[in-house]
């Protein structure tokens, strides 16, 4: 007898749960106040004039809280400290570090005492996109310093590579079809022996188009 | 029968006269005789210069060398060798151990006679091994402390070292930044883009029984993974890749936490 009344029981809050959640899904939208003293509802309306004020506001800084405030216009240099400025020479930027030092690699040169000269393994001119590229191969690291003329033996300009390479390639004036370029090859080791490769004829060739005859 | 007996007294007469003729088995004296080849840097001109200068393009990195006002005995500083690879009346070559560091940093050291001292790491070491993080001091280094006791044992006043990295001919600068736990423990720096940047390297100075909190070097917030690491109470360095360090952007470097002391070192060339 008493479980079917619990049972019944049950049942009915069940019944009555679903109804009143119903009920609350359909309530329109509402403001719930409990236990308040009073209640007053004011309109806002938008401003287009005051909008338009504030919209002219200049950009500024937004301080919340702040005891105080200072501003100082901070002008550009004057063109003389400018000028000192601007003849600083390139440097790092370093910021909060505790320590730095500087200093300069040097090869020994004196204690290597190297007397042998570089050995040019490969001097070869290939082309790419219309320019003559000269490829230098070295048996060790060398500087490269390339002489050029219009006749042997006679090289009034050059090119070069300062820096330490086993493999340079330099790219040789243009000539136009049919015009050669004498070239001379150096290379210096970092004991200053250098190594003179004997002279590179560069010719240009050109194309010719001939009739095509048919019988 | 007799074919047998003629072929065992042939067999032993080509082995006796094998024995006979071929050179080092058999001796007046029996004893054992082993060709031995002379090392590469013996076989050059007299004092063995031009193939120093092989040997060391072959095998050696970062280097700081020394030349002393007068010669140098050279069984003088041939004690303070822990090894020896090499040994005329002319020059000596082998390593010698750094003072306050395990052997791992023990330097290759090359002393001639008429004076000069000339100490490298190898090029398979990351170049900071020469930060001397121990000590927390960026005004010497590890190779040039191994030059001055060389020249001291030697009783050569002692000056200053040049340096030179035998897999980077073009740098001609090197730099080193030094940063310590206390008030603050990051910098910033940014490497102008005009310069040309060979390789780039740390070191950092553990200072903790209990390794927490993240120690080691971070570079823009990431943890730089050492090459070396000594582990507690130790120094670890490592080799900072090119890619993540561009020149004209400002780069963040911090010391984690338990960490005392870091160094960035950078080898570049200046047009």
């Amino acid at each position: 007898m008493k479980r079917c009344e619990i049972l019944i029981s049950l049942l009915v809050c069940c019944v009555v749960g679903v109804l009143v959640g119903r009920a609350d899904a359909q309530a329109p939208d509402a403001f719930i106040i409990d236990k308040a003293d009073a209640q007053i509802v004011l309109g806002v309306q938008p401003s287009q004039n005051l909008n338009s004020l504030i919209g002219n506001v200049i950009n500024h800084f937004l301080l919340d809280r702040a005891d105080g405030r200072f501003d100082t216009t901070v002008g550009l240099l004057p063109d003389a400290l400018q000028g000192l400025a601007n003849q600083v020479r390139i440097h790092y930027i370093v910021d909060r570090a505790d320590k730095n030092m500087v200093v300069n690699p040097l090869y020994p040169a004196l204690l290597i005492n190297d007397h042998t000269p570089p050995v040019i393994i490969k001097n070869i001119v290939t082309t790419s996109g219309g320019a003559q590229i000269l490829v230098i191969e070295t048996d060790e690291f060398t500087t490269i310093e390339v002489l050029y003329g219009f006749s042997s033996g006679n090289y009034p300009n050059s090119l070069k590579d300062p820096l330490y390479k086993f493999q340079h390639q330099l790219v040789l004036p243009s000539i136009s079809a049919g015009q050669v370029l004498f070239v001379l090859v150096r290379a210096a080791d970092r004991n200053t022996n250098m190594t003179t490769a004997s002279e590179l004829r560069i010719t240009a060739y050109y194309s010719q188009f001939l009739p095509v005859i048919r019988r | 029968m007799k074919n047998s007996h003629f072929l065992s007294v042939l067999t032993f007469g080509l082995v006796v006269a094998a024995l006979l003729i071929t050179p080092g088995l058999v001796r007046k004296n029996q004893s054992s005789t082993f060709q031995l080849t002379q090392p590469s840097i013996v076989l050059a001109n007299q004092n063995g210069l031009a193939d120093l200068g092989t040997k060391l393009d072959q095998e050696a990195g970062i280097s700081a060398y020394f030349k002393a006002s007068d010669v140098i005995n050279i069984s003088q500083v041939k004690p303070i060798f822990k090894t020896i690879e090499a040994e005329t009346t002319d020059y000596i070559l082998g390593s010698v151990g750094v003072s306050g560091y395990v052997e791992n940093f023990d330097a290759h050291v090359y002393v001639q006679h008429d004076g000069w001292i000339l100490a490298y790491y190898l090029k398979s070491d990351p170049i900071s091994k020469i930060i001397d993080i121990q000590n927390s001091r960026i005004n010497t280094t590890n190779l040039k402390n191994v030059v001055s006791f060389v020249a001291g044992t030697a009783g050569m006043p002692f000056t200053d070292v040049t340096y030179y990295d035998f897999r980077y001919p073009n740098a001609n600068q090197m730099m080193l930044i030094g940063e310590d736990s206390l008030n603050g423990n990051d910098f910033t720096i940014q490497m102008p883009i005009e310069y040309g940047y060979n390789t780039l390297g740390y070191a950092v100075k553990y200072g903790c029984g209990y390794c927490g909190g993240g120690p080691g070097f971070y570079i823009d917030g990431a943890h730089q993974n050492d090459a070396w690491n000594g582990g507690t109470d130790s120094s670890g360095y490592g080799t900072i890749s090119n890619a993540t360090f561009m020149p004209g952007v400002t780069h963040t470097c911090n010391l984690g936490g338990y960490t005392d002391y870091g160094v960035i070192l950078i080898l570049y060339r200046v047009p």
